[in-house]
């Protein structure tokens, strides 16, 4: 039964990709502004603009690009940039790469601080410490984020010095340098996530907290921490766990702005230049990328919430 | 379940661990040995590939130049020098040029340089399988055609031309045309690009895209003998080692810097200034650039080809305070197409529509506008081009012209520029460095390209004699009557030069701003002894 | 606790509608008006919260912005839910074929971050405020089909519904008289999250330039436009900042204390969705 299902839902984003995928190559040619003439915008040539279109073979039918890119496809190549001439495989790789190792740390921080915070709210319902943890929260998910990264930047990096505000280093380099680096945007990346956890967190655990086992367990006179974390804890984690994934997955092609204001060479700012160089192949390989890699994630959230929460069955 | 000091004890384990870590990161933060002479420079955006002149845009064409070099550069004047030649000798019928090598120049690879490596460029380019965005302006289509390139010595080289062409070298070596001279092994057997092994100051580490460029200085450069002036002269290297970063938003790059993680920043807008000003250890440079802003009218088409309007329009905008908000203080308005740091600025070109309230009301009863909204184009990629917009619309507003805005992508604006699609357009153009290039922009056919602004045969005839003529004195006359004739016609409003501002930290030495509004990194010394960094 | 969250976050909103109403019949300054001789100057009697880069009013600028942001959020929500509830309810209650089309098309769209779909969208058009609307409502609208769908899914087979069906009512009498009617708490609460998740998706916006273009301006584009002079003119991002916070609070708010009204049960749901 579970691995019917398993294989009906990887079966399902067959068609979710392919429809997306048109999706993305009809609007991307739909997009006011030429590739072409971006390059060559400074010779003011005419001649030249449509020798550069058929050199980029942006001057075939809509329908035969459309087969040809489909062709390519097939055979998992995914054509060069238009803008740099890069192979687009490889482009968008290493910048995915940096984008998801920055996001998970951001959602483990943040899962690492909602959930205990959550945990307490819920048992002390009503108390200060919940409605601190509250008030927090919200706080924290209504504060637009990119303000709160331009202030981290203003206070840490030019007024403090503390923290290094522009560019990337990879851990592989020089893994202090690395997490120096990843401070300030994961903080600014978590700062809401943590308030969208905490909430979830302390509200499944309110709903755990009133159920009759739990009533039960507090009856046989175990102590508050064990009921907390043997009992409450695993029941209403799943729940939590499930919106971090679907988090996790947003965030993947999601962080542009937070990658502007840090320099961090990653997919979502690849995505937002390729779009603004109209670079059709790296537009439409970046969005292929973030949508599977989404709908993996979901998938993924979905299938193991059967095995993390006992109550749900199939 | 633990008793309440055990809990206490607990609590206060954890405060001190978490205390503890705090410090331990702040101490690695502070130290932190000074990097050898290593110039990190922001680039606005990536470089598109190392391949000159192809796929360029001015972040690759600003990177190249330190890594490859072409025959002929500009002084700051706009005077062409020789760099990787040693001169040039004209016959008398202005057909032939014949140019000398420089000796002594070796590339990145230690092979000399040699009239055969550069006749093979020459070829390379002008071949349209290498797809050089200049080929045009050789291969007969706009003018001039260059009949034949030849070997006539190791260390000479003649062009022939079909007709004389005054502005020859200035083709040669135009800043957007990149014509830079690489040894063949910067391509593969198939001939396909690999990297650039040029014989500039500097030699290419390592491109890792969407992060950084790095480049090394080149211990055998020979440079030329005079000293450095505009992007020629002599381009010794001072720095070990320049590492442009990519950091695209103009925040960040400013936070680079004042953060001490950047030592150069370049193409600031006057707004950034606001916040590196009051640093004490920040040095700002700033300079007329060739680059030029443009209110574009489209005369074909519109209400706009009513000439009383687009005088009214002329009159109604102050191109004094639009230079001074706009580019900073000290801007001034230039309603010529020429630049007043060339060397072909002459007096007659100062004149233009004077700021005037009243006599654009004037122009504007006598016109056919009847308060109808004008659109007028702009985009937030060129904070020049946006600034300029908003200003326009609110100075028209005060004579009588109403406008609406329209914001769009730069990408999008481009794609309306080429199909002369518009009313109104904020716009700018990057620096031409010669009048005839500058006018080449703007004069030409509509219906044969619709890119251009100003459709006068007469003009066009006037250009055609300049492209021709080689007597000095006479085209400074024609160029005083193609600056009057335009300024008569108001095809187009000329605004102002833009300011290229620069910002370094002060431990960097030797900077300069240049006219042509590009980091020029030879002759630029940093002092890593001194520099009071957060890296 | 429920209560007092309830009276801020009604209180806020409410002080919002407040704002907007007032800025259509007062406003200190023209928020157009530039006064290129006082540029940058901090908050004083005459400008409370300091002028921007044109001299232009802040306070009058926010003003103004109050009304184009409440209308920005709401019409999205609006047009959202519109097209959400219909398609949602239609694909629910019929299942079947339609059903699955439906929800794969809806998947295919969630597949992507909201901000890429805008931005797409708003590349295409070019900006405009209209656009920005348009564009914002074609990335929620799936969201609401989900809830929807899964809610009259949910509903479908339950014992009255059933009545109504033998009782003789057409199908469309059961979906829009028994079955909608009865969606109406989820679908607010996930209405009140949305609306203050357009006011932060539209701040982005703005960020990456694709905002409502000038010389208009929303609180987002505010913000945005503020970065430019952060360390000199800190006023310019901190009032902004400042209102964009306290808005999104109290849509926040207000939406946990209907939840908290109409049925607890209902947060895991909805927060579900908030991601």
């Amino acid at each position: 039964m579970y691995w019917q299902y398993v294989l009906r839902r990887v079966l399902l984003t067959v068609p979710t990709l392919l429809i997306a995928s048109t999706l993305v190559f009809m609007v991307v040619r739909l997009l006011p502004g030429d590739p072409a003439l971006l390059i060559v915008s400074d010779a003011q040539d005419p001649v030249l603009l449509e020798a550069t279109r058929e050199r980029l073979g942006l001057n075939k039918p809509l329908i035969v690009q459309y087969a040809l890119w489909l062709r390519q496809m097939v055979g998992l190549d995914m054509g060069v940039s238009i803008s740099t001439g890069l192979p687009v495989a490889e482009l968008i790789g290493t910048r995915f790469a940096v984008t998801a190792r920055i996001v998970t740390i951001a959602c483990l921080v943040a899962l690492l601080l909602a959930v205990p915070l959550g945990l307490l709210a819920a048992a002390r319902h009503n108390r200060a410490l919940d409605r601190g943890v509250m008030m927090a929260s919200i706080l924290l998910l209504s504060v637009p984020s990119f303000w709160v990264a331009l202030l981290l930047i203003l206070l840490f990096g030019v007024t403090l010095r503390w923290l290094p505000t522009v560019g990337y280093v990879s851990p592989s380099e020089d893994l202090l340098l690395a997490l120096k680096f990843a401070v300030m945007p994961v903080l600014a990346l978590c700062l809401t996530v943590i308030g969208q956890l905490a909430r979830m967190m302390r509200s499944t655990s309110l709903d755990v907290l009133a159920s009759d086992y739990i009533l039960f367990a507090r009856a046989k006179g175990l102590s508050e921490q064990a009921v907390l974390g043997r009992h409450a804890l695993p029941n209403a984690l799943a729940p939590t766990l499930t919106v971090a994934g679907m988090i996790f997955g947003a965030l993947l092609g999601g962080a542009a702005v937070i990658e502007t204001i840090f320099t961090i060479p990653g997919i979502g700012r690849l995505l937002v230049d390729s779009i603004y160089a109209r670079d059709y192949p790296v537009i439409q390989g970046s969005v292929l990328l973030v949508g599977f890699v989404y709908i993996m994630v979901n998938l993924a959230v979905d299938l193991l919430h059967p095995l993390l929460d006992p109550r749900v069955e199939y | 379940m633990l008793p309440e000091t055990d809990k206490a004890m607990l609590w206060r384990l954890l405060v001190h661990r978490i205390a503890l870590c705090g410090t331990f990161l702040l101490a690695a933060c502070a130290e932190e040995a000074p990097r050898e002479s290593t110039l990190r420079v922001a680039l606005s955006a990536d470089i598109r590939t190392t391949e000159p002149g192809v796929l360029r845009d001015s972040n690759t064409d600003d990177v190249l130049m330190h890594i490859i070099e072409p025959l002929f550069s500009y002084t700051e004047n706009l005077e062409v020098a020789p760099l990787l030649s040693s001169g040039w000798q004209m016959s008398d019928d202005g057909r032939r040029y014949d140019v000398g090598l420089r000796r002594g120049v070796l590339f990145h690879n230690e092979a000399p340089l040699t009239a055969d490596i550069v006749a093979w460029n020459i070829q390379r380019y002008l071949d349209p399988e290498t797809g050089w965005i200049c080929r045009s302006l050789f291969d007969g289509s706009r003018g001039l055609r260059l009949a034949a390139v030849e070997v006539t010595a190791e260390d000479s080289i003649r062009f022939t031309l079909e007709e004389p062409d005054s502005s020859f070298l200035h083709k040669l070596a135009n800043l957007q045309c990149n014509m830079g001279i690489v040894h063949p092994d910067s391509l593969d057997a198939d001939g396909e690009w690999v990297t650039p092994i040029g014989t500039g100051p500097f030699k290419l580490d390592e491109w890792r895209a969407g992060e950084f460029v790095e480049m090394s200085r080149n211990p055998e450069y020979a440079p030329v003998q005079s000293p450095r002036d505009g992007l020629a002269g002599n381009r010794s290297p001072q720095v070990q080692t320049v590492r442009w970063v990519v950091v695209p938003e103009p925040a960040a790059a400013r936070a680079g810097l004042l953060s001490g993680q950047l030592d150069l920043v370049t193409k600031l807008q006057p707004a950034d200034l606001f916040d590196l000003k009051y640093a004490s250890d920040i040095r700002i440079h700033r300079g007329v650039s060739l680059d030029w802003n443009v209110l574009l009218m489209q005369t074909e088409g519109t209400v706009l080809d009513d000439i009383a309007l687009r005088r009214a329009i002329a009159h109604a905008v102050d191109a004094d305070t639009l230079a001074e908000i706009t580019a900073g203080q000290g801007s001034e308005a230039n309603p010529a197409i020429i630049q007043p740091t060339s060397s072909f600025h002459r007096s007659c070109m100062k004149a233009g529509h004077v700021y005037d309230p009243e006599l654009a009301r004037q122009w504007l009863s006598r016109s056919a506008y009847a308060g109808q909204p004008l659109t007028l184009m702009a985009n937030k990629r060129f904070p020049a081009m946006f600034e300029n917009a908003i200003i326009i619309q609110h100075m028209l507003k005060e004579a009588g012209i109403s406008t609406q805005l329209e914001i769009v992508e730069w990408t999008t604006q481009l794609d309306y520029y080429a199909r002369g699609d518009f009313e109104l357009m904020s716009f700018g153009y990057t620096g031409r460095t010669h009048p005839l290039l500058s006018y080449s922009v703007i004069l030409g056919s509509k219906s044969d390209n619709p890119m251009m602004q100003w459709e006068d045969p007469i003009s066009l005839a006037y250009l055609a004699d300049i492209e021709r003529g080689s007597d000095d004195e006479r085209m400074v006359d024609q160029l005083c009557e193609l600056h009057d004739r335009m300024i008569d016609q108001a095809p187009l409003l000329n605004l102002f030069n833009a300011m290229a501002i620069d910002a370094h930290v002060d431990s960097v030495s030797g900077y300069q701003t240049t006219t042509f509004n590009k980091p020029r990194l030879w002759g630029v010394a940093i002092d890593a002894e001194t520099r009071t960094s957060a890296r | 606790m429920r209560d007092i969250n309830m009276v801020v976050g009604a209180g806020l909103c409410l002080l919002w509608l407040l704002v907007a109403l007032l800025s259509v019949v007062y406003m200190p300054y023209d928020p157009l008006a530039m006064a290129l001789d006082g540029r940058l100057r901090p908050p004083s009697v005459d400008h409370w919260m300091g002028t921007d880069q044109y001299g232009r009013d802040l306070l009058s600028r926010i003003l103004a912005a109050s009304g184009v942001s409440l209308m920005v959020s709401a019409l999205t929500v609006l047009a959202a839910f519109t097209a959400g509830v219909l398609i949602g309810a239609i694909a629910g209650y019929l299942g079947g074929s339609f059903d699955r089309l439906v929800m794969v098309v809806a998947e295919s769209f969630m597949a992507f971050p909201s901000l890429l779909l805008v931005l797409l969208f708003l590349s295409i058009s070019g900006p405009s405020i209209a656009a920005v609307i348009l564009a914002l409502s074609i990335a929620f609208t799936p969201m609401v089909i989900r809830v929807t769908r899964s809610s009259v899914f949910s509903l479908r087979e339950q014992q009255f519904i059933e009545a109504a069906r033998l009782s003789g009512s057409s199908k469309s009498a059961v979906l829009w008289r028994h079955l909608l009617p009865n969606c109406v708490s989820p679908l607010s609460i996930l209405a009140t999250s949305m609306f203050a998740n357009v006011l932060l998706v539209e701040s982005a916006l703005s960020f990456l330039g694709l905002g409502v273009p000038a010389p208009q301006a929303t609180w987002g584009a505010l913000l945005a436009d503020s970065r430019q002079y952060l360390a000199v003119a800190p006023w310019l991002s901190l009032y902004p900042g400042v209102v964009i916070t306290l808005a999104v609070v109290g849509v926040n708010l207000l939406g946990d204390g209907l939840r908290d009204l109409v049925d607890p049960r209902l947060r895991q749901l909805v927060e579900g969705q908030n991601a």
